[in-house]
This record gives C-alpha cells, structure tokens and sequence, in this order.
C-alpha cells in the first residue's frame, strides 16, 4: 500500500503487529479450545455458535460499528431491536401479511433512530446522553404496551410459513441471518471505505470541526447514521422474534453491552484506531467463540461470564500494552 | 543580578532550536525578548520555566547555578511564567476564586481546610495584588480572552517570583486593558521583580521594555538598550528584507466582490462597512478576540452576523452553512490546521491527496465513490504548483514541517477557483523563510478573485495585504488604505517593515 | 523553525484548542471533542452541531436562564404536586421510606459522580465506571454467601468492602497503568463481577440474617430507616470532604482540564486511580445495604447500571455550573426516588417513570448545552 510506503519502517512492524492483534487473539481461543474440547471444531459446532449467538450480535454491533465511525455511541441499540421485534410481532398476531409486519418492524427502527436524530442532530445533545435518553423512554413504552413486561407471543394459528421463513429459513444451507451478517457487513464494510459517504461520516467522526470547515452537512450526516443505526438494529429485533414466535420485553438490552464491546475492541485493536467492520465482526466472533469454548470444556453458565470478561480484558491488556510500547 | 543564562544551546533530534544563547536580566528591569516565529522564544521559555532541559549552558537565579527538572522547581527558585495559551493556565469549570488559589491548594503543604470566608479572603488578596477587580465567583470559562489573562497573571505574581515571565501577554488585549497590565508591570518592577517581555509589539516595547534581546534562528542577533532602536530590533528579528519578496501594488480598479455595511459581528458591537475588490488582498488585524475569526466565521457560513448585510458579488449573501458558502466559491482556510483542515492519520484519508480533494469529492465524482485517480492528479499538480517538499500525494501532512503543512492548506484551497478566499493566520507557526512562500503563493493568485487574510500579526499583516485593516473589539475600527503607495516597497528599501517609517496609523489603533 | 512537523502539532493542540473548542462552542454549539487527548481521542464522540440558535433551543434557555434554581424548582414543583394530590407523601414514615429505597442507587451514583468529578465528563474518553452496578451484585452476594457459611458480621463486612476495593484497584490499574480506556476497562471488569456473582449465588437467592442485617435494617430517630440516615450521612460526608479539603478543588481542576491541573502541581493520576478505588469502595458498601434491604442477595444487580448513570447525569442539573457535584446527585436520586414513590401513592402506572427519567435527562442535557452556548 502506498500509504504504508510512507511511514518510517520502525511502525510499519508495529503497526502490522496491532493489525494483528484481533484475528491472532481469535485463532489463539480457537486453537486452545480445539485442543482442550474435541467437539468445538466442528462444523456443526462452529455453526451452532454462528447462527445462534454470532448472527443477530453481529446485526446490531454492525449498526453500532456505524454509530461509533460517526464519533458516537449508541446505547438505543437494544431499544431499536426490542421496539422493532414488538412492532413486527404485534402486526403478526394482529394478522396482517408478514411482509407488511416487517415494514412496520423497520418503521419502529426508523422511529426510534429519527428520535436520537432529532436530539443529536438538532438540538445538539451528546450521542451517548441522547440516545441514553431514549433507551429509557424505549423502556416505558414497552412497559406501556405489555402491561409491565409481559411477552406477547404469536397465536399458534397466525405461524405462517412466511413467518417460519424469516425465522427459521436458509439458503444454500446458509440461515437467512447469516446471509443478512454478510449482506450488511459487506454494505456497510464498502460503504466506510470506498464511498464517499463513508469518507464524510469516518471525517465527521473523528474530527468533527475539520468536516464542518470542509463544508460537510455534518448534522444531516448524523441522522442519516442514528436513522440507519435504529433500522438495522430492528432488523435484528424483527430475526429475533421471528426465531421464537414471540417478542420478549427487553430481550434486546442483552444484546446492547455486547455490541459496544465488540465495536469498540474491534475499533481499539485496529491498526488505525478506527470503526471498522472487520474488527466488529472479529470481536463478535471472539465473544461467540469464548462463551461457546468455556461451555464445552465444562464451565457452567456462571464461571462462563467470568471467564468471558477475563478473556476480553487480557485482549484489552495486550492490546493497549502493545499500542504503549508504539508510543 | 536576578538572572544569568550563559550559552544555553538546545536541539530537537537534528535541529538546532537554541544555540548558544547568552542575556543578563537585573532585578526591577524589564528585559524584552522579540524573535520572529520560530526563532526560539518558546523553547527558550521552556528551559527556563524547567519544562525542557538545556543541552548545555548554565543559568543562573540570583548568584546561585540552577537546573530545573520540573516547572515545580523553577517556581520554587522564584522564576515563575504566563504563557501564552491562556486557556491552558485555568480550569473553566472552576470559579475565579478557586483559579487563583489553585496552585496553593495543589501543593503539598496546603492547607487540611479550605473554602470558607478564609479563601474568600485568600483569593481577594490575590486578586487585590495585581488590582484585579472581578468577581470572585464567577467561573472562569465565562471571562473574556483579557479577564483570564489578567487572572493567570494574578495567580503568577501570587507566587511572589524573583522573575516573571510574560509570553505575549498583550495579544488579547484592547488599548485600555493593555495599559492596565502595564501599571501592574510597572508596579512590580518597582518591587525589584525581574520581567522578561516576549513581544515584538513595537508599542508595548517602547512602553515597558528597558533593554531588548533578539533571537533569530535560536541566536541572539543583536542587543539594544536605552534608548531603544525599535527599527534596528526589528531589522535584527527579521534577519533580511522580507517586504522585498513582496512588493505592494496599488489597489487595483477593480469591481468590489464582498460588501459589507451597518454589520455589526456581535449584539452591542460598533457598526462598521467594509469593501473588498476582486484582485486585491486586503489584511485584518488586530489583537487576539477582536473579532477577526468571527468576521472570517460569518463570511463563511459558521454562524450568522449579529446585524447588517452583506452582498457578495452583487447578491445579498447570506450563507446558510460553509457547504453553501464553499458551493458559492467562498473558501476559508480556518485557524489552526490541525482542527480545521487535517485529519488525524488513522482515517485512510489523512494523507495530502485526501486533504486536498475532501471539500470537493462530490464535485470530482458523480457516483458516490471516490475517485482516488482524480484525486491523486490533483494532489501532484498542487504539490508542484506550490513547491511542497514532500514525496508525494500520499504523505500525511504530519511528516511535514510546518511551512508545508500550510502550503498543503493553500493547496487544497486552490483545488478549485475561488471567488473571494479567506485565510485565517496562514503564518502560524512557521519560520521567516516559509513566510515568504506563502506570502508569494498568496499573492500570485490572488488577481482572480478577492482574499482577505486575518492576522495578529503587524508585520505580517504588511506584507501580504494590498491594504490593512485594523480590528477591535469586534469592529473593523481603522482602515489604512494609502499604505500600500507604489514605490514605498518596490523601490528597493531594504527594511519596508521600519516602524519609524510606516506612518503612525497602521499600528493597531490604542484609541 | 519548527523543529520538527509532530512537536509543532502538540503545541497546537495544547496551546489554542480550549480556546478554539469555547470559541466555536459559544457560537455554532459545535463541540471539539473532549479537551483531554488522550490514546482514545480517536474514539472520542464529537458531539455535533446543533443550530445556532432553534426555538426550541431558545424555550430551553428560557427555563436554563433560571439556573440551577431551575432544577431545584423542577423537583419542589413534583413534590408539591405530589403533597396536594396525596396528603399521605409527607408523612415521616413515606419520606423515610423514599429514602432506604434510594439508597441503593444513591450509594452507587455516589460512587460514578467521584469518577465523573476527577475523570472529566467526556463519556468516551472521560472518566465513567460502568462496573458499580457489579460491584453492588458481587460484594451483595459476597456477604451473604459469608453470612449463610456462619462468618460474623465483622468478616462479612470487611469481604464486601474488600470486594468493592478489589474491584476498584482492577479499574484503576486498567486504566492508568495500562492505559485501556475506562469505557471499555470497567465494561470488562463489568462483566466479570456479573459472572463472580453468578458463580457465588449460583443464580439463586442467599437469604442473610445477621445483628448488622437487622441495624441497618431497623428504624433510627423521627421513624425513618437507618439506610435513609447512611445514605444522607455518606452523602453530605462526601460533600463536605469535597467542600472544605484541598480535595474537592483538586478533584474538579483534574476533571474540568487535566493539563491545567498538572501545571499547578497535581499528580492527576493519583486522583483518578482514586476516584475509581472510592468507586469500588462505595460499591462495597451499596452492596451491604441491598443485602440489609432485601434481607439477603437476590441477583438482578446489573439493571441497576443504566439508572446510576442516569442519575449521575441528572444531578447536574441541580449544580450552577452544570457538572457533577455530590449534593446534586444526591438530589437527583431523591427526586427519582420520590418519583416512583408519588406514582405509587397516586396510583399512576409506574411505568412512566423509566420515560419520565429519559426526557429528563434530555431536558437536562439540553439545557446545559443550551446554558454552555450562551456562556
């Protein structure tokens, strides 16, 4: 790469060996759990975690990974998943056509992100405190509407095979939610680094002022990411409560911190330091593939998360260690 | 003697920022220090406020050799200073009370109680050392540029210091608060505190400095004493004729481009009219806070006047954002490039190439993607055209010196054709030398559209504009238009910057 | 003669960027991002743009022209509404219960208004702990599987505080000697004081009785819960440490400008690791009183982190220069506290409280930024 030709040789190999860290951390669990546990590099194993813990974490760290290359974070993530299951759900049960149910699912999505659009956009609040905002609000609306918590579940006369496809469907032997994964991340991987788009929002992102004096419309750049942010987490909300007919107040937060770990070790780890989709997709596999190694060695549920957190922190360790040692 | 520095000689990896540096400083004098950007000031404050060390050479406090490894240690052997960057010398959260004891409660013998009527009392006898009147309880982030500057100064004499050190301290200053500072300098130099004044202000100069030091190239080019030789100085501290590079030429008759009448840049602010003409290169100056950046920032679309109207190329102009302004033809190179043009190397844009294409990729590209080819050419006809040094489009502007980083600004701005350019403090920090590229650059293109450069800086101001005006206090206050007469730079006079002989209203207005 | 390209950039940065940030903040509400360059400026949230002067933005100045009175005003104005409609919310006996039922939460916002005093209010690369809420589940848990296995009060106490400490030693070694950014250093440690929980309670309830149990349970003077007097009783002893100390003033220098602060003589990373120890100590001690609340350790503690930063944030609004201070969160957590209280009494579903939380915060932050511009 030419721009590589550019830096003194002492940080190319610095460089390189961050650009490393992530994919090496995620081959070294792989490695130790294939050793310790015979069954965990299995195909049938290896999928298992895909699809029932990577695919939907994926989803909604990607529209996090969008929020966080604009400069932000968004913590309405799990609100845009729950808002967009209950809104796609409650028109299932209501019978309306699936297809309409999944626009409505989205338009909840789109709600939820116009509303942090017009508070990061127009009045200005920060992203992490506006969209703190609506998660609570997110969760009074969903006590609101289910009478404190109470899922709604699909009647067993309205599980069209419509319904079954979205949840359960695949091609090519492929499920439908690995197939949105690799959709969205190659959208959005090519939108950050090809597009001019992604050159403005990544600008606005990291130097907010140089992009207004370049004559950006920064505010307008903004929404358009909390809009597109809200509607791909729904997206997810809408695989998840297809997948058990049901949606389940709150379900969605489980999915916030995750996604935040995973968007902000992929950025972290990074060689540049920058929101990247390869790194998001890493640190989603990387917590899939841990969860899933403890279980199989034999940790119970309880010593899972411990060692999850340990996991995470030592790769945080060794990657802020190594960034030192650059200076 | 309060001060004695022998042969202080400092590098920074192969260059040499101080060499061989010697000057006296006795007690209850006022020893001004001018050197042009880049010649050393700072690092020479550096070292003696103990933030760097010296290579070699002594320094001296009051008979005693001193080295200091911490800025602690030089305060503790009485030499204290203000630097510039006034912002970087409070905590704007806090009040002005808590400001002025800030550095008592930090240090390790504060006291185990505080707050109170006692600290009240503590810091209003800070305050009353300097004769500050303020309000005590007011936070520091919401004082003017000049009250903050007045309360760092408070907070240094605090210290009660053998030498104190002032960085420029007029910079933001109107006419009245800048005499104010100086009947509390004048005060404490008749308690036998040692000053050392760093400005090349001749008006500051002539009215506080006993003796003058000036550095060039991190040397001393020559000493002045009483009475003092302000041109020589300046002759000193400049080192060649730079005007020469430069010559005047007559305002051309040309058609005014920007208009502006009755604006008034904040609410209260004195109404003033200004006219720019295409082909000229009219300079703005004034101190820091006069308005300059808010002039520039109103033209280009950042925020909206306070009152009148602007016409731009024969239609009102009001620009909504700088997107509608750069559409329009209207470009600002924003003060500090770092915050304004470049971006920080981890986006894969960083580079000279993405730089320069970024205000117009929508321009070069039809289809959303970002024609990297496009962008490449234009970086390399850029790069040429300005004599950038580089290796090519696709080094970051952080490898450059600080000339280039500036010529890389220019460039990027010249990508397309202006029709009025706006350049904010386009010489900061960089040396004599890269001045006279940019001043050159500046001006070659300048015949087809309308420039307005804002500087701080006389000197500066002189020898890029066609015409200068002064700034004060958010007002266009003095307009001196017959400066730029032909003949008065081109004619071969050595030292066109002579204070002696630029006539007394082009200095900033003291009214 | 700039020496070099990179030391001419930090003089920049260092020297013009507050003034810059203030400048272009006053005029465009354009914030520059946090005023600490720290490793992680790079994910720093420049929060952006807001228009110059909107209508709504002027209405919000109308009610942030009232100052901090206006927060305070806010809060009489819903309690008074609450006395009016529900005579029975002033009695002693309710009162004091709004107060041990804050005091969970008001222990905890303690503990991240520490951090927010010392790190700097820049969510991202300021200071925040996201690991309280742990902390409470894992020192709760930790004092009751003690208490169930026959330990004193005494061994139980110190474990909990002990865990709290732990924890918060972990934070501030991640953060100052390792250099992970707090975000992401107590999002981790976060997750490992869940899972410790988790393997201590093993999912289940630990019932706990203990003579300590039973005083912080009980009733102190004029009826109200001693959890009430601990909570106001750390409060104000942190206020006062904060008030009438060299402390507090440092505290704020280090959060409001680093640089400033180290040019005046502070160790600054003395007083972060600090803050994050007391954090973790204040966990602890959050941890003990759930325990004395709910008669044991019941799990369920990780909701509870998204209410802590919200109150931590709502308590500027009591402040006159809008940053964090302890009264002001103290008073934030009693106003939520009364909140859910009143909506009981006045049989209002409850579940308007987490939305009535929410535009709070909003109304709050947007006033601040609304009071920060025309500052």
């Amino acid at each position: 790469m030419s721009r590589a030709q550019a830096r003194p040789s002492r940080s190319i190999s610095a460089a390189e060996l961050l650009r490393f860290g992530l994919p090496a951390m995620l081959a070294l669990v792989l490695a130790v759990f294939s050793a310790l546990a015979p069954g965990f590099l299995t195909v049938a194993n290896v999928t298992g975690v895909l699809v029932n813990s990577v695919a939907l974490n994926a989803i909604v760290a990607l529209a996090m990974t969008l929020a966080v290359a604009s400069g932000g974070t968004d913590l309405s993530v799990g609100t845009a998943v729950d808002l967009g299951g209950l809104a796609f759900i409650a028109a299932v049960s209501a019978g309306q056509p699936v297809a309409l149910a999944v626009f409505f699912g989205l338009l909840a999505g789109i709600g939820t992100g116009l509303f942090n659009a017009l508070l990061i956009a127009r009045l200005g609040v920060t992203p992490f405190l506006a969209t703190l905002g609506t998660l609570f609000i997110g969760h009074s609306l969903q006590q609101l509407a289910t009478d404190g918590g109470n899922p709604v579940y699909v009647p067993a006369g309205r599980i069209t095979p419509a319904l079954a496809l979205i949840g359960h469907g695949s091609c090519l032997g492929i499920p439908l939610s690995l197939w949105l994964v690799l959709l969205l991340s190659t959208g959005i991987g090519l939108l950050l680094t090809r597009t001019r788009f992604g050159r403005e929002v990544l600008a606005v992102g990291i130097q907010a002022p140089a992009a207004l004096y370049s004559g950006l419309p920064v505010r307008r750049i903004l929404a358009l990411i909390s809009i597109a942010s809200g509607t791909i987490a729904a997206l997810a909300g809408i695989l998840l409560s297809a997948h058990v007919n049901a949606y389940v107040p709150y379900a969605g937060n489980a999915y916030l911190l995750d996604s935040i770990g995973a968007a902000f070790i992929g950025t972290a780890l990074s060689r540049t330091g920058r929101a990247n989709v390869p790194g998001t997709l890493l640190g989603v596999a990387l917590f899939g593939f841990m969860t899933n190694g403890l279980l199989l060695i034999g940790w119970n549920f309880y010593w899972q998360q411990v060692g999850t957190g340990v996991l995470i922190l030592l790769t945080l360790i060794l990657a802020f260690a190594g960034r030192e040692r650059v200076g | 003697m309060a001060l004695a520095v022998r042969g202080l000689t400092k590098s920074f990896g192969s260059t040499r920022a101080l060499a061989d540096v010697s000057f006296d400083l006795a007690a209850g004098e006022a020893l001004a220090l001018m050197g042009a950007n880049g010649a050393g000031k700072s690092t020479l404050v550096k070292i003696l406020c103990g933030v760097h060390g010296a290579d070699t050479g002594s320094i001296t406090v009051g008979g005693t050799a001193v080295t200091f490894a911490s800025p602690g240690q030089a305060r503790a052997h009485g030499i204290v200073a203000v630097h510039q960057s006034v912002a970087d010398i409070g905590v704007p959260t806090l009040s002005v009370a808590a400001n002025l004891l800030l550095d008592s409660v930090c240090t390790g013998h504060a006291p185990v109680w505080v707050g109170g009527r006692g600290s009240r009392r503590a810091a209003a006898a800070i305050a009353a050392g300097i004769g500050l009147d303020l309000d005590l309880s007011r936070t520091l982030g919401t004082l003017s540029l000049a009250e903050r500057q007045l309360v760092a100064i408070a907070r240094a004499v605090a210290h009660d210091p053998a030498v104190l050190i002032l960085d420029e301290p007029t910079a933001s200053l109107s006419a009245p608060e800048a005499e104010r500072l100086f009947t509390i300098l004048d005060r404490l130099k008749s308690r036998d505190v040692a000053l050392l004044y760093i400005s090349h202000r001749t008006g500051d100069l002539r009215r506080i400095a006993d003796r003058i030091v000036v550095l060039r190239d991190g040397r001393v080019a020559g000493r002045f004493g009483r009475p003092l030789d302000l041109g020589a100085a300046l002759h000193a501290m400049l080192g060649r004729a730079v005007g020469q590079a430069t010559p005047h030429r007559p305002r051309p008759e040309t058609a005014p481009v920007l208009r502006l009448s009755r604006t008034r840049l904040a609410p209260g602010a004195t109404p003033f009219d200004l006219i720019v003409h295409a082909g000229e290169v009219l300079a703005v100056t004034g101190p820091v806070g006069a308005g300059k950046s808010t002039l520039a920032g109103a033209l280009f679309g950042l925020w909206p006047l306070a009152a009148g109207d602007m016409e731009f190329a024969g239609r009102p102009w009001r620009p909504r954002s700088p997107r509608d302004a750069i559409r329009n033809g209207v470009f600002l190179a924003g003060e500090d490039r770092w915050r304004t043009t470049f971006f920080p190397a981890t986006v894969p844009f960083a580079h000279i190439a993405g730089t320069i294409s970024f205000p117009f990729l929508d321009r070069w590209s039809r289809t959303g993607l970002v024609a990297r080819a496009a962008e490449r050419r234009a970086a390399a006809a850029r790069i040429a055209e300005f004599g950038i040094r580089t290796r090519g489009p696709g080094d970051l502007p952080s490898a450059l010196s600080g000339g280039n980083q500036q010529k890389v600004v220019l460039a990027r701005w010249h990508a397309e054709p202006a029709r009025l350019l706006l350049l904010d403090e386009p010489f900061q920090g960089i040396d004599v030398g890269a001045r006279d590229d940019i001043v050159r650059a500046i001006r070659s293109a300048a015949r087809e559209r309308a420039t307005i450069v804002f500087v701080n800086d006389l000197e500066e101001a002189l020898a890029v504009g066609d015409r200068v005006v002064s700034m004060a206090e958010h007002a266009v206050v003095e307009e001196a238009a017959d400066f730029a007469e032909p003949g008065t730079a081109a004619a071969g006079d050595p030292h066109p910057l002579r204070p002696a002989e630029a006539p007394p209203c082009h200095r900033p207005p003291r009214p | 003669m700039p020496p070099r390209a990179v030391p001419d950039r930090v003089a920049i940065e260092r020297g013009s960027k507050p003034l810059f940030q203030r400048a272009l903040l006053r005029r465009t509400g354009v914030r520059f991002g946090g005023e600490r360059s720290s490793a992680l400026t790079v994910l720093a949230a420049p929060d952006l743009a807001a228009p110059p002067v909107s209508r709504i933005a002027r209405a919000i100045r109308v009610t942030a022209g009232l100052r901090g009175a206006g927060g305070l005003l806010l809060i009489l104005a819903v309690l008074a509404v609450f006395a009016v409609r529900a005579p029975s919310f002033l009695d002693p006996a309710n009162l004091g219960l709004i107060l041990s039922q804050s005091a969970v939460l008001g222990i905890l916002s303690l503990g991240l208004t520490l951090v927010l005093i010392t790190g700097g209010t820049d969510v991202i690369a300021g200071g925040i702990d996201l690991s309280l809420a742990g902390t409470l589940g894992l020192s709760a848990a930790v004092f009751a599987g003690l208490n169930q296995a026959g330990f004193g009060d005494p061994a139980c106490a110190a474990a909990a505080l002990g865990t709290g400490l732990a924890v918060g030693l972990v934070n501030a070694g991640a953060i100052l000697l390792l250099r992970i950014p707090p975000l992401l250093a107590t999002l981790a440690v976060m997750n490992i004081c869940a899972g410790l929980e988790l393997v201590v309670t093993e999912n289940s309830t630990i019932p706990a009785a203990s003579p300590l149990i039973d005083a912080l349970g009980g009733t102190g003077p004029l009826d109200i819960p001693v959890l009430g007097y601990l909570l106001l009783a750390l409060a104000l002893g942190l206020a006062a440490l904060l008030r009438v100390t060299p402390l507090g003033l440092r505290a704020e220098a280090v959060g409001g400008h680093p640089a400033a602060a180290r040019a005046a003589g502070i160790a600054t990373g003395r007083y972060v690791a600090g803050s994050y120890i007391a954090s973790g100590l204040l966990g602890g001690v959050a941890g003990i009183v759930s325990v004395a609340f709910l008669n044991g350790a019941t799990g369920g503690s990780s909701e509870m982190l998204l209410p802590v930063v919200a109150t931590a944030f709502l308590g500027f609004m009591v402040s006159r220069r809008f940053v964090p201070t302890i009264t002001g969160t103290l008073l934030a957590t009693l106003f939520l506290g009364s909140l859910t209280n009143g909506f009981q009494l006045l049989h209002v579903s409850t579940y308007w409280v987490n939305g009535i939380e929410g535009a709070l915060i909003l109304a709050v932050v947007g006033a601040g930024r609304v009071r920060g511009r025309a500052a």
